[in-house]
Protein backbone atom coordinates (compact mmCIF):
# COMPACT_ATOMS: atom_id res chain seq x y z
CA UNK A 1 0.00 0.00 0.00
CA UNK A 2 1.32 3.67 -1.02
CA UNK A 3 0.95 6.61 0.34
CA UNK A 4 1.80 10.22 -0.57
CA UNK A 5 2.07 11.43 2.73
CA UNK A 6 0.62 9.85 6.19
CA UNK A 7 -3.16 7.83 6.46
CA UNK A 8 -6.31 10.14 6.43
CA UNK A 9 -4.57 13.22 5.91
CA UNK A 10 -6.36 14.21 2.75
CA UNK A 11 -10.06 14.14 2.62
CA UNK A 12 -10.81 11.69 5.28
CA UNK A 13 -8.91 13.77 8.20
CA UNK A 14 -10.18 17.30 6.74
CA UNK A 15 -13.98 15.82 6.77
CA UNK A 16 -16.00 16.93 9.38
CA UNK A 17 -16.54 13.01 10.61
CA UNK A 18 -20.03 12.69 9.42
CA UNK A 19 -21.38 9.00 9.32
CA UNK A 20 -24.25 9.12 7.09
CA UNK A 21 -26.48 6.02 5.59
CA UNK A 22 -27.87 8.58 3.07
CA UNK A 23 -25.98 9.93 -0.41
CA UNK A 24 -26.39 13.43 -0.68
CA UNK A 25 -29.45 15.10 -2.97
CA UNK A 26 -30.18 11.98 -4.89
CA UNK A 27 -33.39 9.54 -4.33
CA UNK A 28 -33.60 5.38 -3.97
CA UNK A 29 -36.14 5.59 -6.81
CA UNK A 30 -34.06 8.42 -8.99
CA UNK A 31 -30.92 5.67 -8.00
CA UNK A 32 -32.91 2.56 -9.55
CA UNK A 33 -34.37 4.73 -12.47
CA UNK A 34 -30.97 5.55 -13.61
CA UNK A 35 -28.46 2.92 -12.79
CA UNK A 36 -31.58 -0.06 -13.19
CA UNK A 37 -32.49 -2.77 -11.10
CA UNK A 38 -28.85 -4.56 -10.22
CA UNK A 39 -26.41 -1.68 -9.77
CA UNK A 40 -28.95 0.46 -8.25
CA UNK A 41 -30.13 -2.32 -5.62
CA UNK A 42 -26.40 -2.82 -4.89
CA UNK A 43 -26.02 1.07 -4.59
CA UNK A 44 -29.06 1.62 -2.24
CA UNK A 45 -27.86 -1.48 -0.41
CA UNK A 46 -23.92 0.02 0.39
CA UNK A 47 -25.23 3.31 0.99
CA UNK A 48 -28.28 2.13 3.27
CA UNK A 49 -26.25 -0.31 5.30
CA UNK A 50 -23.00 1.57 5.81
CA UNK A 51 -23.48 3.57 8.67
CA UNK A 52 -24.18 0.16 10.73
CA UNK A 53 -21.13 -1.37 9.31
CA UNK A 54 -19.21 1.26 9.52
CA UNK A 55 -19.66 1.52 13.63
CA UNK A 56 -19.64 -2.18 13.34
CA UNK A 57 -16.33 -2.46 12.33
CA UNK A 58 -15.19 0.33 14.47
CA UNK A 59 -16.20 -1.83 17.36
CA UNK A 60 -15.25 -5.38 16.47
CA UNK A 61 -11.13 -3.82 15.53
CA UNK A 62 -11.20 -2.05 18.60
CA UNK A 63 -10.27 1.25 16.63
CA UNK A 64 -9.71 4.23 18.74
CA UNK A 65 -11.53 6.81 17.03
CA UNK A 66 -14.61 8.66 19.84
CA UNK A 67 -17.75 6.96 17.63
CA UNK A 68 -20.72 8.26 18.29
CA UNK A 69 -23.32 6.11 16.90
CA UNK A 70 -26.55 8.70 17.49
CA UNK A 71 -27.86 9.24 14.10
CA UNK A 72 -28.10 11.53 11.32
CA UNK A 73 -30.36 14.35 11.05
CA UNK A 74 -31.22 15.78 7.34
CA UNK A 75 -33.71 18.81 7.72
CA UNK A 76 -35.01 20.94 5.32
CA UNK A 77 -36.39 24.09 5.72
CA UNK A 78 -40.43 24.93 5.35
CA UNK A 79 -41.44 24.90 1.78
CA UNK A 80 -41.35 22.45 -1.48
CA UNK A 81 -38.07 20.72 0.29
CA UNK A 82 -40.71 18.43 2.99
CA UNK A 83 -42.26 17.13 0.07
CA UNK A 84 -39.24 15.61 -1.37
CA UNK A 85 -37.97 14.11 1.70
CA UNK A 86 -41.33 12.85 2.73
CA UNK A 87 -41.25 10.97 -0.98
CA UNK A 88 -37.53 9.82 -0.20
CA UNK A 89 -37.87 8.56 3.41
CA UNK A 90 -41.27 6.73 2.48
CA UNK A 91 -38.64 5.08 -0.80
CA UNK A 92 -36.06 4.14 1.59
CA UNK A 93 -38.27 2.32 4.08
CA UNK A 94 -40.09 0.39 0.63
CA UNK A 95 -36.85 -0.91 0.41
CA UNK A 96 -36.73 -2.24 3.67
CA UNK A 97 -33.81 0.62 5.44
CA UNK A 98 -34.46 2.16 8.75
CA UNK A 99 -34.93 5.53 7.49
CA UNK A 100 -38.44 7.79 9.19
CA UNK A 101 -39.79 11.38 8.67
CA UNK A 102 -39.67 13.45 11.31
CA UNK A 103 -42.65 16.32 11.79
CA UNK A 104 -41.57 20.12 12.66
CA UNK A 105 -42.11 19.39 16.52
CA UNK A 106 -39.16 16.36 16.47
CA UNK A 107 -36.64 18.11 14.32
CA UNK A 108 -36.97 21.70 16.49
CA UNK A 109 -36.20 18.98 19.39
CA UNK A 110 -33.71 17.08 18.25
CA UNK A 111 -31.96 20.23 16.60
CA UNK A 112 -32.62 22.67 18.90
CA UNK A 113 -33.28 24.95 16.25
CA UNK A 114 -36.33 26.78 14.91
CA UNK A 115 -35.41 26.51 11.79
CA UNK A 116 -36.58 23.70 9.95
CA UNK A 117 -40.08 22.30 8.93
CA UNK A 118 -38.96 18.61 8.73
CA UNK A 119 -36.10 15.93 8.46
CA UNK A 120 -35.09 12.80 7.44
CA UNK A 121 -33.27 10.81 10.39
CA UNK A 122 -31.17 8.16 9.32
CA UNK A 123 -30.23 6.54 13.24
CA UNK A 124 -27.36 4.43 11.84
CA UNK A 125 -25.43 7.53 11.31
CA UNK A 126 -23.56 9.96 13.49
CA UNK A 127 -19.72 10.81 13.54
CA UNK A 128 -16.35 9.60 14.03
CA UNK A 129 -13.00 11.13 14.48
CA UNK A 130 -11.75 10.60 11.09
CA UNK A 131 -8.03 11.30 11.10
CA UNK A 132 -8.37 8.68 13.88
CA UNK A 133 -10.15 6.18 12.37
CA UNK A 134 -7.68 6.27 9.38
CA UNK A 135 -4.88 5.85 11.97
CA UNK A 136 -6.64 3.45 13.53
CA UNK A 137 -7.05 1.24 10.24
CA UNK A 138 -3.64 1.80 9.26
CA UNK A 139 -2.47 0.03 12.80
CA UNK A 140 -5.09 -2.33 11.98
CA UNK A 141 -3.47 -3.25 8.26
CA UNK A 142 0.11 -3.32 9.25
CA UNK A 143 -0.68 -5.61 12.32
CA UNK A 144 -2.49 -8.18 9.92
CA UNK A 145 0.59 -8.15 7.90
CA UNK A 146 -0.20 -5.67 5.21
CA UNK A 147 2.89 -3.19 4.40
CA UNK A 148 2.03 0.32 4.25
CA UNK A 149 4.63 2.74 3.00
CA UNK A 150 4.24 6.43 3.82
CA UNK A 151 5.68 9.27 2.00
CA UNK A 152 5.58 7.46 -1.14
CA UNK A 153 4.03 9.25 -3.65
CA UNK A 154 3.10 7.48 -6.87
CA UNK A 155 4.90 9.53 -9.69
CA UNK A 156 4.07 7.42 -12.28
CA UNK A 157 3.35 3.62 -13.35
CA UNK A 158 3.50 1.72 -16.72
CA UNK A 159 2.62 -1.76 -17.41
CA UNK A 160 5.55 -4.39 -18.09
CA UNK A 161 4.92 -7.96 -19.13
CA UNK A 162 2.26 -9.10 -17.18
CA UNK A 163 2.50 -6.43 -14.24
CA UNK A 164 2.10 -3.65 -12.94
CA UNK A 165 5.01 -1.40 -11.98
CA UNK A 166 4.18 2.06 -10.03
CA UNK A 167 7.53 4.34 -9.77
CA UNK A 168 7.46 6.63 -6.39
CA UNK A 169 10.97 9.06 -5.88
CA UNK A 170 12.98 6.46 -3.98
CA UNK A 171 11.43 3.12 -5.34
CA UNK A 172 9.40 0.75 -7.60
CA UNK A 173 6.56 -1.34 -6.56
CA UNK A 174 5.77 -4.50 -9.16
CA UNK A 175 2.35 -5.85 -8.74
CA UNK A 176 -0.39 -7.79 -10.20
CA UNK A 177 -3.56 -5.63 -9.45
CA UNK A 178 -3.65 -1.69 -8.90
CA UNK A 179 -6.52 -0.18 -6.61
CA UNK A 180 -6.12 3.96 -7.30
CA UNK A 181 -7.76 4.88 -4.00
CA UNK A 182 -6.40 8.56 -3.71
CA UNK A 183 -9.27 10.44 -3.66
CA UNK A 184 -9.21 13.31 -5.78
CA UNK A 185 -5.36 12.48 -6.67
CA UNK A 186 -6.56 9.89 -8.74
CA UNK A 187 -6.82 12.45 -11.39
CA UNK A 188 -3.31 12.63 -12.36
CA UNK A 189 -2.63 8.58 -11.92
CA UNK A 190 -4.81 7.94 -15.05
CA UNK A 191 -5.80 9.12 -18.02
CA UNK A 192 -9.78 8.28 -17.79
CA UNK A 193 -9.98 9.95 -14.22
CA UNK A 194 -8.17 13.48 -15.10
CA UNK A 195 -11.64 14.65 -16.03
CA UNK A 196 -14.01 13.14 -13.72
CA UNK A 197 -14.31 15.02 -10.65
CA UNK A 198 -14.73 18.85 -9.36
CA UNK A 199 -13.34 20.01 -6.61
CA UNK A 200 -15.60 22.07 -4.06
CA UNK A 201 -13.46 23.66 -1.54
CA UNK A 202 -14.76 23.92 1.97
CA UNK A 203 -13.65 25.64 5.68
CA UNK A 204 -14.60 23.31 8.33
CA UNK A 205 -14.33 24.71 11.78
CA UNK A 206 -14.79 24.26 15.55
CA UNK A 207 -15.66 25.86 18.82
CA UNK A 208 -13.97 26.00 21.95
CA UNK A 209 -15.99 22.86 23.92
CA UNK A 210 -19.86 24.46 24.84
CA UNK A 211 -21.48 24.86 28.14
CA UNK A 212 -23.75 22.37 29.20
CA UNK A 213 -26.68 24.24 29.00
CA UNK A 214 -26.34 24.75 25.08
CA UNK A 215 -25.86 20.95 24.48
CA UNK A 216 -28.80 20.31 26.36
CA UNK A 217 -30.88 22.25 23.37
CA UNK A 218 -28.83 22.13 20.78
CA UNK A 219 -28.67 18.53 19.32
CA UNK A 220 -29.67 17.43 22.68
CA UNK A 221 -29.26 13.86 21.68
CA UNK A 222 -26.30 13.64 20.06
CA UNK A 223 -27.64 13.80 16.48
CA UNK A 224 -24.86 14.61 13.64
CA UNK A 225 -26.72 17.30 11.29
CA UNK A 226 -26.40 18.53 7.59
CA UNK A 227 -29.21 20.07 6.02
CA UNK A 228 -30.64 19.39 2.31
CA UNK A 229 -30.15 22.69 1.23
CA UNK A 230 -27.75 24.14 -1.68
CA UNK A 231 -26.08 26.96 0.94
CA UNK A 232 -25.54 23.69 3.22
CA UNK A 233 -25.81 24.48 6.77
CA UNK A 234 -24.08 21.42 9.64
CA UNK A 235 -23.33 20.43 12.71
CA UNK A 236 -22.52 18.14 15.26
CA UNK A 237 -20.55 17.81 18.33
CA UNK A 238 -17.13 16.08 19.25
CA UNK A 239 -16.77 14.12 22.00
CA UNK A 240 -15.56 16.68 24.18
CA UNK A 241 -18.86 18.77 23.47
CA UNK A 242 -17.01 20.88 20.59
CA UNK A 243 -19.11 22.03 17.61
CA UNK A 244 -18.29 21.58 14.58
CA UNK A 245 -19.51 23.35 11.27
CA UNK A 246 -18.47 24.16 7.85
CA UNK A 247 -18.83 26.54 5.43
CA UNK A 248 -17.98 26.35 1.54
CA UNK A 249 -15.00 28.06 0.55
CA UNK A 250 -15.44 31.86 -1.48
CA UNK A 251 -14.52 32.59 -5.00
CA UNK A 252 -11.74 35.01 -3.77
CA UNK A 253 -10.44 36.24 -0.66
CA UNK A 254 -10.00 33.00 0.79
CA UNK A 255 -8.68 34.28 3.65
CA UNK A 256 -9.21 32.23 7.09
CA UNK A 257 -10.23 35.89 8.58
CA UNK A 258 -12.99 36.44 5.90
CA UNK A 259 -14.31 32.40 6.97
CA UNK A 260 -14.28 32.65 10.81
CA UNK A 261 -16.18 36.54 10.26
CA UNK A 262 -19.03 34.73 7.98
CA UNK A 263 -19.45 31.30 10.15
CA UNK A 264 -19.84 33.14 13.30
CA UNK A 265 -22.25 35.71 11.77
CA UNK A 266 -24.33 32.54 10.23
CA UNK A 267 -23.82 30.89 13.43
CA UNK A 268 -25.58 34.22 15.15
CA UNK A 269 -28.17 33.77 12.96
CA UNK A 270 -28.95 30.27 13.13
CA UNK A 271 -29.15 30.13 17.51
CA UNK A 272 -29.09 33.20 19.50
CA UNK A 273 -27.29 30.05 21.42
CA UNK A 274 -24.30 30.47 19.11
CA UNK A 275 -24.67 34.55 19.43
CA UNK A 276 -20.54 34.51 21.54
CA UNK A 277 -19.06 31.02 20.59
CA UNK A 278 -15.09 31.31 19.86
CA UNK A 279 -13.79 29.30 16.81
CA UNK A 280 -10.76 27.28 18.11
CA UNK A 281 -10.18 25.43 14.74
CA UNK A 282 -9.99 26.17 11.29
CA UNK A 283 -8.96 24.00 8.74
CA UNK A 284 -9.73 23.86 5.08
CA UNK A 285 -10.54 20.27 2.54
CA UNK A 286 -11.38 19.75 -0.60
CA UNK A 287 -14.73 17.32 -1.25
CA UNK A 288 -14.17 15.77 -5.03
CA UNK A 289 -17.79 15.83 -6.35
CA UNK A 290 -18.59 13.34 -9.21
CA UNK A 291 -21.57 14.34 -11.66
CA UNK A 292 -23.45 11.32 -10.16
CA UNK A 293 -22.46 12.26 -6.62
CA UNK A 294 -22.24 8.42 -5.90
CA UNK A 295 -19.35 6.18 -5.35
CA UNK A 296 -18.19 4.38 -8.41
CA UNK A 297 -15.42 1.39 -8.40
CA UNK A 298 -14.36 1.74 -12.04
CA UNK A 299 -12.20 -1.38 -13.71
CA UNK A 300 -9.62 0.07 -16.19
CA UNK A 301 -8.90 -3.50 -17.35
CA UNK A 302 -5.66 -5.74 -16.94
CA UNK A 303 -5.79 -6.12 -13.35
CA UNK A 304 -6.08 -2.12 -12.68
CA UNK A 305 -9.54 -0.28 -10.85
CA UNK A 306 -10.06 2.44 -9.32
CA UNK A 307 -12.45 3.93 -6.09
CA UNK A 308 -14.30 7.23 -7.12
CA UNK A 309 -15.01 10.04 -5.08
CA UNK A 310 -18.41 11.34 -4.79
CA UNK A 311 -20.17 13.83 -2.84
CA UNK A 312 -17.86 14.62 0.42
CA UNK A 313 -20.32 12.71 2.47
CA UNK A 314 -18.08 9.48 1.66
CA UNK A 315 -16.54 8.03 4.80
CA UNK A 316 -19.81 5.22 5.86
CA UNK A 317 -19.76 4.48 1.97
CA UNK A 318 -16.15 4.26 1.31
CA UNK A 319 -15.85 2.04 4.33
CA UNK A 320 -18.55 -0.27 3.09
CA UNK A 321 -16.72 0.19 -0.56
CA UNK A 322 -14.07 -1.09 0.84
CA UNK A 323 -15.13 -4.20 1.85
CA UNK A 324 -16.74 -4.79 -1.41
CA UNK A 325 -13.99 -4.34 -3.20
CA UNK A 326 -11.79 -6.46 -1.22
CA UNK A 327 -14.00 -9.40 -1.84
CA UNK A 328 -14.19 -8.65 -5.50
CA UNK A 329 -10.88 -8.46 -5.86
CA UNK A 330 -9.97 -11.76 -3.94
CA UNK A 331 -12.87 -13.50 -5.74
CA UNK A 332 -11.37 -12.07 -9.05
CA UNK A 333 -14.12 -13.07 -11.17
CA UNK A 334 -17.38 -10.75 -12.14
CA UNK A 335 -19.94 -13.73 -11.59
CA UNK A 336 -18.66 -14.68 -8.35
CA UNK A 337 -18.92 -11.22 -6.50
CA UNK A 338 -21.62 -8.93 -6.19
CA UNK A 339 -20.22 -5.74 -7.05
CA UNK A 340 -20.77 -4.20 -10.38
CA UNK A 341 -18.66 -2.07 -11.95
CA UNK A 342 -19.31 1.13 -13.15
CA UNK A 343 -17.68 3.43 -15.68
CA UNK A 344 -15.65 7.08 -14.33
CA UNK A 345 -17.90 10.11 -14.85
CA UNK A 346 -16.85 12.54 -17.79
CA UNK A 347 -16.94 15.55 -17.05
CA UNK A 348 -16.99 18.27 -20.05
CA UNK A 349 -15.97 20.80 -20.61
CA UNK A 350 -13.64 20.75 -17.16
CA UNK A 351 -11.48 23.96 -17.33
CA UNK A 352 -15.23 25.43 -16.69
CA UNK A 353 -16.99 22.97 -14.75
CA UNK A 354 -14.40 22.25 -12.28
CA UNK A 355 -15.55 25.41 -10.94
CA UNK A 356 -18.95 24.74 -10.85
CA UNK A 357 -19.68 23.63 -7.46
CA UNK A 358 -18.17 26.56 -5.40
CA UNK A 359 -19.41 29.03 -8.40
CA UNK A 360 -23.14 27.44 -7.79
CA UNK A 361 -23.15 27.64 -3.92
CA UNK A 362 -21.69 31.78 -4.84
CA UNK A 363 -24.43 32.29 -6.69
CA UNK A 364 -26.97 30.75 -4.21
CA UNK A 365 -25.81 32.64 -1.31
CA UNK A 366 -25.65 36.20 -3.13
CA UNK A 367 -29.42 35.34 -3.97
CA UNK A 368 -30.15 34.03 -0.01
CA UNK A 369 -28.03 37.65 0.93
CA UNK A 370 -30.39 39.39 -1.48
CA UNK A 371 -33.55 37.98 -0.39
CA UNK A 372 -33.01 38.68 3.06
CA UNK A 373 -32.00 42.27 2.18
CA UNK A 374 -35.55 42.47 0.99
CA UNK A 375 -37.21 40.95 3.55
CA UNK A 376 -35.72 43.35 5.89
CA UNK A 377 -36.24 46.11 3.87
CA UNK A 378 -39.95 45.17 3.91
CA UNK A 379 -40.12 44.53 7.53
CA UNK A 380 -38.60 47.69 8.13
CA UNK A 381 -40.65 49.89 5.94
CA UNK B 1 -15.22 38.68 16.34
CA UNK B 2 -13.10 35.89 18.04
CA UNK B 3 -9.95 34.82 16.77
CA UNK B 4 -9.00 31.25 16.16
CA UNK B 5 -5.91 30.42 18.49
CA UNK B 6 -4.91 27.63 15.59
CA UNK B 7 -4.91 29.75 12.75
CA UNK B 8 -1.89 28.07 10.63
CA UNK B 9 -1.94 30.71 7.36
CA UNK B 10 -3.02 28.81 4.44
CA UNK B 11 -1.32 25.43 5.72
CA UNK B 12 -2.72 22.28 3.60
CA UNK B 13 -2.58 20.22 6.68
CA UNK B 14 -5.30 18.30 8.48
CA UNK B 15 -7.82 19.17 10.71
CA UNK B 16 -5.62 20.33 14.01
CA UNK B 17 -8.66 19.24 15.80
CA UNK B 18 -9.00 16.17 14.71
CA UNK B 19 -4.99 15.79 14.80
CA UNK B 20 -4.89 17.11 18.81
CA UNK B 21 -7.80 14.08 19.68
CA UNK B 22 -6.85 11.26 17.79
CA UNK B 23 -3.78 8.41 18.87
CA UNK B 24 -0.44 8.89 17.51
CA UNK B 25 0.50 8.35 14.17
CA UNK B 26 2.48 4.48 13.98
CA UNK B 27 6.24 4.96 12.10
CA UNK B 28 5.78 3.81 8.84
CA UNK B 29 8.38 3.01 5.90
CA UNK B 30 9.00 4.59 3.19
CA UNK B 31 8.89 2.71 0.05
CA UNK B 32 12.95 2.18 -1.15
CA UNK B 33 14.52 -0.12 -3.79
CA UNK B 34 12.55 -2.45 -6.24
CA UNK B 35 9.11 -4.34 -3.61
CA UNK B 36 7.07 -6.94 -5.07
CA UNK B 37 3.12 -7.14 -4.06
CA UNK B 38 0.11 -9.19 -5.49
CA UNK B 39 -2.39 -6.23 -4.62
CA UNK B 40 -1.34 -2.45 -4.57
CA UNK B 41 -3.33 0.48 -3.04
CA UNK B 42 -2.48 3.82 -3.79
CA UNK B 43 -3.46 5.72 -1.51
CA UNK B 44 -4.46 5.48 2.14
CA UNK B 45 -7.55 7.28 2.53
CA UNK B 46 -10.66 5.49 4.40
CA UNK B 47 -11.18 3.99 1.15
CA UNK B 48 -7.89 2.22 0.38
CA UNK B 49 -7.48 1.25 3.95
CA UNK B 50 -10.94 -0.39 4.07
CA UNK B 51 -9.68 -2.48 1.17
CA UNK B 52 -7.01 -3.15 2.92
CA UNK B 53 -8.28 -4.33 5.88
CA UNK B 54 -10.86 -6.57 4.88
CA UNK B 55 -8.03 -8.22 2.36
CA UNK B 56 -5.64 -8.88 5.01
CA UNK B 57 -8.87 -10.45 7.45
CA UNK B 58 -9.81 -12.69 4.48
CA UNK B 59 -7.73 -15.39 6.31
CA UNK B 60 -4.59 -17.35 4.54
CA UNK B 61 -5.66 -14.83 1.37
CA UNK B 62 -3.86 -11.99 3.63
CA UNK B 63 -0.32 -13.81 2.90
CA UNK B 64 -0.46 -12.29 -0.74
CA UNK B 65 -0.04 -9.00 1.20
CA UNK B 66 3.26 -9.52 2.40
CA UNK B 67 5.57 -7.94 0.16
CA UNK B 68 8.82 -9.81 -1.07
CA UNK B 69 12.09 -8.06 -1.21
CA UNK B 70 13.89 -8.69 -4.45
CA UNK B 71 17.14 -7.91 -3.41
Amino acid sequence: MLEAEEPGINATGKSGGVIASLPARVSPFEIINKYGEDLGRQLLSLYGNSGKYTFSLIQELGLDCSPQDSGFLAPARPGKELESLKSKSAEWQSFGFDIQYLDKKSITRLSGLDLYGGAILDPNGGGVNPLAFARELARVCAEKGVKLYTRSRVTGFSRVGESWRLKTSDGQLKAKKVILCAGGDNRGLHGDLEKSVMPLNVFQFSTEPLSERIRETLLPDDHSLTDVHTDIFTMRFDRDGRLITACPAFLSSNTKDRAIYAVTQRLKRISPLLNSVRIEDIWQGTAWLGTSLLPKFCDHSEGLYSIQACNGRGLAVNTLLGREVAQFIQSSAYENSSLLVSQPDFIHPYGLMRHAPNLFISAVRCRNLVIEKLKTRIRGS
Amino acid sequence: MHVAKNMDPEDSGVSPLWKSTAPPLATFDTLKGEQEADIAIVGAGIAGLSVATISASQGSKSACWRLRNRE
